[in-house]
């Protein structure tokens, strides 16, 4: 079976799956434990990396190992030092706010205004560089990051409940 | 002698989770965000953000009209 994941690639994810799974777990060593065994899932299941986005690969494997985690904590219950309690049961609770927070995530994508769902397609999704993405739409760079950051900041607070987009929705325009 | 002050904004946090921060800049923002707890959040809920829609993606491209629009686009750079 031949691997389809660089070293060099791997290594260059590492910090931004840390911050993922410090933000999935709130607990620094259960974040180093969800890095490693993703890590170790995602070279197992390497034959099945399609090669274009290793990141967001990665970032899925943690995901789903952390849920699988979640899921056989529930069933079997977990053995918590009585100083971890309070955190422990922080860390659930947000975990579930989490799950909910990416159910709503598609919904809030689809109320942006268009110009918000080109940019950030094309940057986000489609891993675009800011410069590629100035020339495609032939407006400056420091346009593309502006935008980029006022859809990043609709998109958050529509998440969060507190907003909803104004703008129009005509796609045509865009092209 | 005056003391160079670097700003870090915000902008600069996206482009480190979009990993298209600029090397000249990367020095600085990694300072703020090692002083300033809040721009470390920010950055962890870009990551967030980013990890979200990349793994949403065949949801979000339900959107014909998007698809389309950013197919479109694709085209148009490799033409």
């Amino acid at each position: 079976m031949q691997t389809q994941i660089s070293t060099a690639e791997l290594n260059d994810c590492l910090p931004a799956l840390h911050r993922f799974a410090l933000q999935l777990t709130r607990n620094q060593d259960r974040a180093c434990d969800l890095v490693q065994d993703s890590v170790e899932r995602a070279l197992r299941k390497a034959h099945l990396f399609d090669g274009s986005n290793l990141r967001s690969w990665l970032f899925t494997i943690c995901r789903r190992v952390f849920l699988n985690q979640i899921r056989s904590e529930k069933a079997r219950g977990v053995a918590v030092e009585m100083d971890d309690a309070p955190q422990s049961r922080l860390s659930s609770a947000q975990t579930q706010e989490q799950t909910m927070h990416f159910n709503d995530v598609v919904d809030a994508f689809q109320k942006l205004p268009v110009n918000d769902r080109v940019i950030l397609s094309l940057v986000v999704i489609e891993g675009m560089k800011y410069e590629e993405a100035a020339e495609m739409l032939d407006v400056p760079v420091g346009t593309v990051r502006s935008r980029l950051s006022r859809a990043r900041n609709r998109l958050m607070t529509m998440t969060e409940g507190e907003n909803e987009a104004e703008e129009g929705t005509n796609l045509a325009a865009v092209v | 002698m005056a003391k160079v002050v670097e700003f870090v904004t915000r902008l600069d946090i996206d482009a480190l989770a979009d990993d298209q921060l600029a090397e000249e800049r990367e020095d600085a923002v990694r300072r703020h965000l090692q002083t300033d707890g809040g721009a470390l959040e920010d950055l962890v809920k870009m990551d967030m953000l980013n990890a979200a829609l990349q793994a949403l993606k065949p949801a979000i491209y339900r959107d014909r009209a998007l698809r389309e629009t950013v197919e479109k686009l694709l085209r148009r750079r490799a033409a």
